[in-house]
């Protein structure tokens, strides 16, 4: 067969092109390591490529996430152990309080460290971090979670919400947690109690319960207590608006006096008193399920700490001309601890019964003291191993309130607070065992996302990456084929029968 | 006699001529491109009679033929197109393979950024400097996309234009050649001595046809008269005779940026006829196949990723609130801006008057990367449909008059995630559209906020409920388009003692809802509906649109209520550290929200990247084969019409021996006859 010449030449160019053009792609992969240099070498492996790298990515990202998520959460579990250590020396003070032999100046000096405790949980529970943003106050973070208002109460401000971090795919993990999910929460027996603001704009205080014995929800269905303010002196008194009871007062009030309602204390505030007409309606606070707040107890606390004496006392109603003395235990033996009631049943006659002040209306549960007579220049009673003096005019209906010692009443309100503090314990205790799973969950997955880290990039490189010793010995071949061309060429370019003729 | 012998070997002597000027014609020729070499073929002359004697009288030049096979002519001619067509293919696809796939130049890194921004932002919502970062990788986003259309468009496309101009100016020369020479050959071939045929000329010709097929694939058919004619494609002709019909470059007749071939149906017609299917193989096949079977539908899928990616982002602000407890506004530029609503159809220019039409995307998951085209039929119906000509949708008369002002009904384009009204109706029977939905989607992306306050990191303050729902529907806020809407839920459209509220009640087929309040009342006509559920079930509520996932059974109850006024209504009140609703565009980078909900983001790009690589590689590949296929013709034809310098040097040999021996049969001739004119004294 025939070869044309030029074709020849032709031909052994084009080889010459396709060894270099193989030399310069060797060449490229073995300096940029790579065999997927452009999509086209490998359309489906350059899909995973991008695919694989993209993972790559959100895993780093991951990674960033779970440290941010650690960090919050440490700085949330920081704070609960020094919650908990306030409320350890709380629980001590409180054991402390509840000795009976304890003069004022001593219950005084632990009201004060009670105080202190106080503070340091108010502050804690206040507490910022570094970006000036309130842990515990959901997603308020602008706002102070735990403002006093204008009776000293601290009120929760902020809401429920809580925030989460993506730190895997599709696991969110919570790294705040707001004040309202362990702070305000304590369940309790007693809870809360409000009225909204009066007509004349007065308000009363968060009414929470100083006197456990006395205590009892408002009838169902009204669940209301109503406040009534009238006269001149101002005097109050308090109804059950679903049965109609009078279940205290008439009372005369003086500005800024704490009103007391089967058991339940509202403090008034002296600025803004509250005047003749004024109403309140007071209300158990989530009735079904009642709730307390830690500060509330620590404050309670601390105002249990004024409750001295071991003399019963009495409370005479508005208006009355009786006056009382007297009080002390002569009988200890005798004595049964119990609240009493005087009446005058008819006119120079005086009767007194052993009263449950917890129901409504009040049970009276023995007639101690018979009717007997009255005399208003002076009668001395004895009854319960204890020893009473009225004297003064009596008004036929009219009741005296006769109180257990206030010794008493502090040792049972301390009682009822530290089964609110255990479960303050216990609701910190939760949030804290929540976290610490946090930070468990989150050193799992940040394992998890180094193993899958690695498997990543193994594939990413076995897709992408050119194995160093096969492109070497390409590249080596290469040269070798282009060498040979070229020398080849130079040894055949030559023949020509014109050299001959 | 001596005059025999004579004349005998001044014949020999000129064949031997002849054959020293052919070979030589040949060695001078070794080079040049296209040439065939020539051969002599000698035949001996009648002899004359003499006496009832045959005497041979010498010898003649019957024929000086150019070795040519016709076959492996043609099958260069194949090859070389379909070489050209590939290798254009991969130079043209390759410059957008690795445009894409470049870190920096292409899209997967920008976007994987952005939602580290947002993760940044779920952080720490508070914080102004992660929502810095969140704006300013949003802005840069956008910059990609935008750099991108320029790039492909401008440059890609605008190279592509450039090669068709020239390509075309080169085809309209090399065609008027042609045709010179048709003409030079026919005279030439009829003045010449049949086996004389003009080989140099008919070696030019065939030289330029070769060239020819470089451009495209070419057919010739030879006349009797030494002309051939010339045809592309499927039987379109471009030379008959000495006559050359010029191709043109004419506009689409849509977009004006695209351009088409041409051809003059009969000579000198002013109006041309597009013939642009017709060009097949060549580089002319080539670029064109590649502008419109990858760069066009390339430029379309980018904007179809930025118009999604652009609607996802401004949908979840609008379900947020900001730093300042505001409702979310958006983020990049509304994809259905009245702009871009009107500019997305186009009119063909053979329509005697435009019609405006205005496109809205309502689902960007729906959408696809084709164009949709647009036809009045005789009967004045409007007849959507997509590439392949399958009819989508046909609208009545009836329908066009609704979709016309001043009703302007939106009309849905089932499976598009579009729909359309009129903006200005001058339809007319014959009149065609083309709808380019996402054409100019990445041109258009635009970050709009830049202040960080106004990044909607927070959630809404509606609460969605499910009062009667016995297949688990879940229903979840679209979008929030209008809270002035006087339906939408909150105190001030529903005074106590009604609730904030809304309720979406299906009917008993699950084919229809219509909207109540808290009491139960329909809302006043036509805002109470009932309305139609479409085919996506994302539905229209007062201010609001809703997805309901799952499948109906009718007598469904939804409400949607207002959780930001008075008690007991205050359970979303706004704080500034709710990081809820940035959580949710977090979430988007791992959900399938494009095509048909089949892809995430990513995975869409990655998508596009492969088709872009898998046409690179097949182009290599295919360019690759043809190369070898073509070197192996090009080898067969050379073997038949190539000049071997050796043989040529064998041939020179020969012929000058063939003289020198001719010659002495002269000088043997004049001794003869000096012999005799001795003898004879």
């Amino acid at each position: 067969m025939r070869i044309g010449t030029q074709n020849f030449y032709d031909r052994s160019l084009f080889s010459l092109q396709t060894r270099q053009a193989e030399l310069d792609r060797a060449q490229e992969e073995v300096s940029s390591g790579k065999k997927v240099l452009a999509p086209s070498d490998d359309p489906v492996a350059a899909n995973s490529i991008i695919r694989l790298k993209k993972e790559l990515d959100v895993s780093d990202r991951y990674i960033k996430s779970q440290d941010a998520a650690q960090r919050f959460n440490d700085e949330g579990e920081a704070h609960l152990q020094s919650m908990t250590t306030v409320l350890y020396r709380t629980q001590e003070l409180m054991i402390q309080s509840l000795n009976g032999s304890l003069d004022k100046e001593s219950l005084a000096a632990i009201g004060q460290e009670l105080q202190a405790s106080y503070d340091e949980m108010l502050a804690l529970t206040n507490s910022k971090n570094a970006n000036g943003d309130y842990f515990y106050s959901g997603y308020k973070t602008d706002q102070m979670p735990f403002e006093e208002d204008a009776f000293g109460y601290a009120q929760y401000q902020g809401d429920d919400g809580q925030r989460e971090v993506l730190v895997a795919a599709s696991f969110l993990v919570p790294v705040t947690d707001a004040g309202s999910s362990f702070i305000s929460n304590v369940p309790s027996s007693y809870g809360s109690f409000t009225a909204p603001a009066a007509a004349s704009g007065a308000q009363i205080s968060t009414g929470l319960v100083t006197d456990p014995s006395e205590f009892t929800v408002p009838t169902a269905p009204a669940s209301t207590f109503q406040i009534q303010f009238a006269g001149v002196p101002l005097t109050w008194q308090a109804t059950d608006v679903a049965t109609g009871t009078l279940i205290a007062g008439p009372n005369d009030y003086q500005a800024g006096e704490d009103l007391t309602v089967q058991g339940i204390t509202m403090k008034t505030d002296v600025n803004n008193p509250p005047i003749a007409g004024d109403q309140f309606d007071l209300t158990q606070d989530s009735a079904s399920a009642p709730e307390t707040n830690i500060l509330w107890v620590i404050q309670q606390a601390i105002d249990a700490t004024k409750l001295v004496g071991n003399t019963y006392t009495s409370e005479t109603q508005s208006g009355s001309t009786i006056s009382t003395s007297g009080g002390e235990v002569i009988h200890p033996e005798a004595t049964k601890v119990a609240d009493f009631q005087v009446t005058f049943p008819a006119p120079g006659q005086i009767q007194i019964d052993e009263v449950d002040r917890s129901t409504i209306p009040v049970t009276v549960i023995a007639n101690t003291v018979p009717p007997q007579a009255y005399s208003p220049a002076g009668t001395t009673i004895a009854f319960n191993g204890i020893e009473m003096q009225f004297s003064g005019a009596e008004t036929v209906g009219e009741t005296i309130r006769i109180d257990r010692p206030d010794n008493t009443r502090r040792a049972e309100l301390i009682g009822s607070l530290q089964v609110e503090v255990k479960d303050s314990f216990t609701n910190i205790d939760n949030i804290r065992t929540q976290i610490g799973s946090r930070l468990n969950t989150i050193s799992n997955e940040a394992n998890a996302i180094e193993s899958y880290k690695l498997v990543l990039a193994n594939n990413l490189s076995s897709l992408e990456d050119v194995d160093l010793y096969k492109a070497m010995t390409s590249l080596q071949t290469a040269l070798t084929g282009l060498q040979a061309s070229q020398q080849s060429f130079a040894k055949i370019q030559n023949l020509s029968l014109f050299n001959y003729l | 006699m001596g005059f025999g012998i004579l004349s005998t070997g001044v014949s020999g002597l000129a064949a031997a001529q002849k054959g020293l000027d052919t070979t030589g014609h040949n060695i001078a020729n070794t080079n040049t491109e296209g040439f065939n070499r020539q051969t002599v073929e000698q035949s001996s002359t009648v002899g004359i009679p003499f006496g009832g004697v045959f005497l041979g009288n010498g010898t003649q030049i019957s024929s000086i033929s150019r070795s040519f096979n016709e076959f492996s002519f043609s099958e260069v001619l194949y090859n070389k197109s379909q070489y050209n067509l590939n290798n254009s293919m991969t130079v043209n696809a390759g410059r957008l393979d690795n445009f894409l796939a470049d870190t920096d130049t292409g899209i997967t890194k920008s976007i994987e950024d952005m939602f580290d921004a947002v993760n940044g932002v779920t952080e720490e919502p508070t914080i102004v400097s992660a929502r810095n970062v969140f704006l300013s990788t949003g802005e840069s986003t956008a910059k990609r996309f935008n750099n991108m259309f320029t790039e492909v468009e401008q440059q890609h496309l605008g190279n592509i234009n450039q090669e068709i101009e020239t390509t075309v100016a080169a085809m309209n020369e090399i065609g008027t050649r042609i045709a010179q020479l048709n003409g030079e050959i026919a005279v030439a071939s009829s003045v010449a001595q049949s086996g004389f045929p003009p080989n140099d000329l008919l070696d030019k010709r065939d030289l330029l046809v070769s060239q020819l097929s470089e451009y495209t694939e070419v057919n010739t058919l030879e006349l009797p008269d030494g002309t051939i004619n010339l045809t592309i494609g499927s039987g379109l002709t471009l030379i008959t005779g000495t006559f050359a019909i010029p191709l043109s470059v004419e506009r689409n007749e849509f977009d004006t940026s695209t351009l088409e071939i041409g051809i003059a149906p009969t000579p000198g017609a002013p109006n041309k006829s597009i013939v642009t299917e017709q060009i097949q193989g060549g580089s002319l096949g080539g670029i064109i196949k590649i502008r419109d079977e990858l760069l066009l539908p390339s430029i379309r899928d980018m904007g179809k990723m930025s118009i999604a990616y652009a609607d996802t982002f401004n949908r979840q602000q609008s379900l947020g609130r900001d730093l300042n407890g505001d409702e979310g506004t958006n983020l990049y530029k509304d994809i259905n801006d009245p702009q871009l609503t009107l500019s997305r159809t186009l009119n063909s220019t053979k329509n005697p008057t435009v019609t405006d039409f205005s496109v809205n995307i309502n689902n960007t998951s729906l959408l696809t990367n084709q164009d949709y085209s647009m036809e009045v039929d005789t009967g004045g119906n409007l007849v959507v449909s997509d590439q392949d000509n399958n009819a989508l949708v046909t609208f009545t008369p009836a329908d066009i008059a609704a979709m016309s002002p001043p009703t302007n009904t939106r009309m849905q384009i089932p499976g598009t995630g579009i729909d359309i009204n009129i903006a200005n109706n001058n339809l007319a029977v014959g009149d065609r559209f083309l709808i380019r939905p996402t054409y100019t989607g990445a041109r258009d992306i635009n970050l709009e906020i830049d202040d960080p306050n106004l990044v909607a990191a927070a959630d809404n303050y509606l609460e969605t409920a499910t009062p009667n729902n016995p297949n688990n529907v879940e229903v979840k806020l679209y979008e929030i388009e209008d809270t002035a809407d006087a339906n939408f839920p909150n105190e001030v459209n529903f005074p106590p003692p009604l609730d904030p509220q809304i309720q979406i009640v299906v009917d008993p087929t699950g084919t229809q809802y219509s909207i109540q309040n808290s009491a139960g009342t329909p809302l006043t006509a036509p805002a109470g509906g009932p309305f139609n559920i479409p085919a996506d079930q994302i539905i229209d509520v007062p201010g609001m649109r809703l997805e309901l996932k799952g499948s109906l059974a009718g007598n469904e109850v939804f409400t949607i209520t207002n959780q930001d006024g008075a008690p007991p209504f205050d359970n979303k009140q706004f704080g500034q550290g709710d990081n809820t609703n940035a959580l949710t565009m977090l979430s988007y980078q791992n959900s399938k929200t494009l095509d048909g909900g089949t892809n995430t983001f990513s995975e869409s790009y990655a998508e596009l990247v492969t088709f872009v690589g898998v046409i690179t590689q097949s182009g290599k590949i295919s360019a690759d084969s043809f190369q070898t296929l073509l070197t192996g013709a090009e080898e067969r034809m050379s073997a038949v019409s190539g000049v071997n310098l050796d043989e040529e040097a064998a041939n020179l040999i020969r012929y000058q021996q063939a003289y020198a021996a001719s010659a002495r049969i002269i000088s043997i001739a004049n001794e003869t006859f000096d012999t005799l004119m001795q003898s004879v004294r």
